[in-house]
């Protein structure tokens, strides 16, 4: 019977460790989110993942900016309360090892300035083998979490070969990841058998009927009797003593000790060249059937280089426009919309220029990734950065934002 | 001596060893019971109010949590301590509610913390409240009375709180250079062990006033804790006389 | 007035009864069905525990994708439609099959199903801790994890539409069970019972109130949040079982030794069980 029973347990466990170990996550959470706040809020670029594959122990680095829309919705608390450089995976699949914006190191909490960018840098350590989605995200304390871009990384290896190396600064060396639980466990032990002899002290005599008929018959006062308290006495000085003697132990041990650190910080943006151009829109509409959105937009030069449109991104979707800019070979291409970014006339804007251009994205990822939503959405606006280049690359990002309308059908575009 | 009146005419159990042997077995079975019900009323309850503080290692600070988990943790072993100390002189409602909250607290860590979100055990370890509840319900035996355990028992069960875990926690408040900034390593365990749903400043923990008078206000928050341990355990002895007045309560049926 | 049995059995460790001897009167609490009902109880949660094991990272990450409609919304469904059949098929046997001999119940089988009674009561708890402090702190692990998604989510369809509504199917038959086969339930509805039954029902309920304030406003996954007090409340209506342990007690006495329950209560009066009155009014 026991071998029967330890080879069930052992299968059940095995079952168990394949399930826990062999998972494949998929993306997640953030198409629940409304749309509007989601276009209009952050806005990612330049992610990178330094590789899609990782061994445990393995390191993984995601880098990039992003950009705080100066027009924050206002129905929202905005990250110049706090925020946190949080990342997007299922849990401790990855641990974090670094991460910094602008260079401040990312354990803390930080006010961020709307209408800024920000450059972070995310080094993650492989953990548990699987297949994640993983994305950079940023907390916004009283919003909730804006994910960044993800994409698909594998771990691959032995889950047990996981280590978490630290090096205090009294010079103890140990593994975090399961460093002290020894004692832990020692200590928890103790107490639950401290408690199993008192209980057990009861539990040992007739318990509740004769007691309930002696209290109900007004002699409950001789239910306890003298054995009752020497023994309460003793557990009591038992308790005290173990408590005392495991606090002296413990402080004689660790004599040098910090309290739960906390840092909250105000960092402030890139010091970006400002961007020479500026954008009017004319009228932002999505129209529904062809899952596009059509902007006509009043664009100015104010640099002295001529510009083209390059892309238009927007919660994470990529819209480029393919004569101008081509997608960097490992970025995720589910995000990038294969129908690009087309721009009417699409000739380069020249210094000084304003012009009226009319610019389509179309995607099917509007509607899968809920953006389209919008219609259930009590804010319709949409928010997203352009993206502008001269000849020489040189690149300019405008902030974009406008109240959309939905059409339900294909009219003429100069008509409203 | 007057001989209670009849309730029926005949008792279902005919000899006293029957009936030793039937009143055991309620003992067994009620026993059993209330080991799966204090596990799941006590544990349910710290969840929605410590429980945040027993989760995490970097939420186990030297203010809220040493003084917020006592005081609230209090008010179910009272409630339950007056039940079974005025109807059966029972005195170990405290103690069983504390082993039970912390075998419930274990299966849960093991099996979901770790077993499902793979969190290491040695980040969501719980709290031992087992030395506290010791204390109230040794000291209601040796006072016989309700009101000097909520002032002795009370100002014990805040203090055994505080020396039955501080050096647990002690253990992770060694520091540490994390790349320029100094951490405990419960802080590094929040940083590494990644909670995508649980950012840093959402940790309610001792972040200094002006005026913690220089220095950890851990006397400070164990001295409040043992003064409202005092009075929330007296407070939660009236729900507990609720409920046993409950007993003579039978309403019409409509 | 304790009787002459009584006064001998208190205090005395040595003479606790040795529990190798059985019969039908001294285990009048079936352990048979308490360790069968538990036992379905368990394969009930565990089985689900699993099933998350399985399918929570790999197709509950995103209520969106056809992964979540497959694994998740129609295990949602199925179990809706299992604890309705559940509900109907118990409770409609339990009331159905009622006796109609309350009036003139020997005293031997008045224990019987008492110890029925017991049993259920049993059976119930040990699925209220499975819900309240096994999924309910498992909700931790996942919420404080990952994107909060939508109000269905892994640990949310075994929490609230599984793991409650099976603690709420075993309480209510316990509740009809004792109030179509115990003449006093029969007659009058115990209060504190009633508290350990609706208390712990009405958390369901106060997962719309959880679910609205959590669209809204309540962004951060903190579980000290005050919009999670409601489940306390009806957490501490668990003690309603305190009460009813008490008349348990009472009932039990009554039914052993045959005699009334008697209280001396303050001024020296003694009083007897009022619940004897009601049995009369059952038949």
């Amino acid at each position: 019977m026991g071998a029967r029973f330890k080879r069930i347990a052992t299968a059940v466990l095995a079952v168990l460790f394949v399930l826990r170990f062999a998972t494949e996550a998929l993306a997640h959470g953030e198409r629940a989110q409304e749309p509007s706040l989601r276009l209009s809020t952050i806005q990612w670029y330049d992610t990178r993942w330094s590789t899609d594959h990782v061994a445990v122990n393995g390191e993984l680095t995601v880098s990039g900016r992003f950009h705080i829309m100066a027009n924050w919705p206002l129905e929202i608390p905005s990250p110049a309360g706090l925020t946190f450089l949080n990342v997007g995976v299922p849990g401790p699949v990855f641990i974090r090892t670094a991460t910094s914006i602008n260079g401040v190191n990312g354990v803390s909490s930080m006010s961020l300035a709307l209408g800024q960018d920000y450059e972070y840098r995310i080094v993650l350590k492989g953990r548990v083998p699987g297949r994640y989605h993983v994305h950079p995200m940023l907390d916004v304390r009283d919003t909730g979490p804006i994910l960044g871009p993800g994409k698909w990384v594998s771990i691959e290896g032995d889950p047990a070969a996981f280590s978490d190396p630290v090096v205090t600064l009294t010079g103890q060396h140990l593994d975090l990841s399961h460093y002290g639980l020894g004692a832990i466990v020692g200590w928890h032990v103790v107490w639950i058998a401290v408690a199993l002899l008192w209980l057990g002290y009861w539990l040992r005599k007739p318990l509740l009927m004769p007691r309930y008929e002696a209290v109900q018959a007004g002699e409950g006062d001789r239910l306890i009797t003298r054995a009752d308290r020497i023994a309460a006495a003793v557990l009591l000085a038992i308790t005290v003593i173990v408590a005392v003697g495991e606090t002296a132990y413990t402080n004689m041990a660790f004599p040098v000790t910090v309290p739960l650190q906390s840092n909250q910080t105000m960092v402030p943006g890139l010091d970006l060249p400002p961007a020479r151009v500026t954008l009017k829109a004319e009228q932002v509409r999505y129209l529904v059937p062809g899952r596009t959105v059509q902007f006509r937009l009043r664009v100015t030069n104010q640099g002295s280089k001529p510009i083209r449109f390059g892309e238009f991104t927007t919660a994470n979707l990529r819209f480029l426009n393919n004569a101008v800019v081509a997608p960097e070979p490992d970025y995720p291409s589910e995000l990038i919309a294969p129908a690009g970014l087309v721009v009417q006339p699409d000739e380069p804007i020249s210094p000084g220029e304003t012009r009226e251009v009319y610019i389509e994205a179309t995607s099917t990822v509007w509607e899968t990734d809920r953006l389209t939503a919008l219609m259930s959405d009590p804010t319709n606006r949409i928010g997203g950065l352009f993206i502008f280049y001269t000849t020489d690359r040189e690149r300019s990002l405008v902030e974009f934002s406008s109240a959309i309308v939905p059409a339900f059908a294909e009219q003429a575009r100069s008509s409203g | 001596m007057t001989a209670a009146p009849r309730a029926r005419s005949q008792p279902a159990i005919s000899s006293p060893e029957e009936l030793a042997r039937a009143y055991r077995w309620f003992d067994l079975v009620v026993a059993a019971l209330l080991f799966f019900l204090f596990m799941a009323l006590y544990h349910v309850i710290t969840i929605l109010t410590v429980g945040d503080w027993d989760f995490w290692s970097d939420w186990k600070d030297s203010r809220w949590w040493l003084s917020f988990t006592p005081i609230v943790q209090i008010a179910m072993p009272s409630a339950i301590t007056y039940i079974f100390w005025s109807k059966f002189r029972l005195p170990f409602a405290a103690t069983f509610l504390t082993l039970c909250l912390v075998s419930a607290e274990w299966i849960n860590r093991i099996a979901n913390m770790h077993g499902w979100a793979y969190f290491p055990l040695n980040f969501v370890w719980p709290a031992t409240l087992i030395p506290c509840g010791l204390a109230l319900d040794t000291t209601l035996v040796l006072t016989d009375s309700f009101l000097f355990t909520a002032i002795i028992g009370g100002m014990l069960w805040a203090v055994l709180f505080y020396l039955a875990n501080w050096p647990l926690i002690t253990h992770f408040l060694l520091p540490v250079n994390a790349n320029g900034v100094l951490m405990s390593l419960a802080d590094l365990q929040g940083f590494h062990y990644i909670r995508t749903g649980t950012p840093e400043y959402i940790r309610i923990i001792n972040r200094g006033t002006l005026r913690t008078f220089g220095q950890d206000p851990i006397y400070l928050s164990i001295a409040f804790a043992g003064f409202m341990s005092m009075v929330v355990y007296m407070l939660f002895l009236g729900l507990g006389w609720i409920f046993t007045r409950s007993q003579f309560s039978w309403l019409k049926r409509l | 007035m304790a009787t002459a049995l009584n006064r001998a059995r208190v205090g005395a460790a040595s003479q606790a009864p040795p529990l190798a001897t059985h019969s039908d009167e001294s285990h009048w609490i079936s352990p048979t069905l308490i360790i069968v009902g538990c036992a379905i109880v368990g394969v009930l949660m565990i089985g689900a525990r699993l099933y998350q094991q399985a399918y929570a990272w790999t197709a509950g990450l995103d209520a969106t994708s056809p992964e979540f409609q497959t694994y998740w919304m129609n295990l949602l469904f199925g179990q809706f439609a299992v604890e309705a059949l559940a509900a109907a098929g118990i409770w409609g046997y339990v009331w159905f099959s009622r006796p109609r001999d309350l009036g003139r119940l020997e005293t031997r089988e008045e224990l019987r199903r008492f110890g029925v009674f017991v049993a259920l009561v049993f059976c119930y708890v040990f699925a209220v801790y499975w819900a309240g402090s096994f999924f309910g702190e498992e909700d931790a692990s996942w919420h404080q994890t990952v994107v909060r998604d939508t109000s269905f989510t892994p640990s949310h369809i075994i929490l609230f539409y599984w793991a409650f509504p099976v603690y709420i199917i075993l309480g209510i038959t316990a509740y009809l069970y004792a109030m179509t086969r115990l003449p006093r339930f029969a007659a009058r509805h115990s209060l504190p019972w009633i508290i350990g039954v609706a208390g712990p029902f009405m958390l369901l309920p106060v997962v719309g109130l959880n679910e609205w304030a959590h669209s809204f406003w309540i962004l951060e996954e903190r579980f000290s949040a005050p919009v999670h007090w409601g489940f306390m409340i009806f957490a501490w209506s668990g003690l309603g079982l305190g009460g009813l342990l008490l008349q348990a007690c009472d009932y039990l006495h009554e039914l052993t030794t045959g005699e009334a329950q008697t209280y001396v209560v303050e001024g020296g009066e003694t009083v007897i069980d009022p619940a004897l009155d009601f049995e009369r009014e059952a038949g």
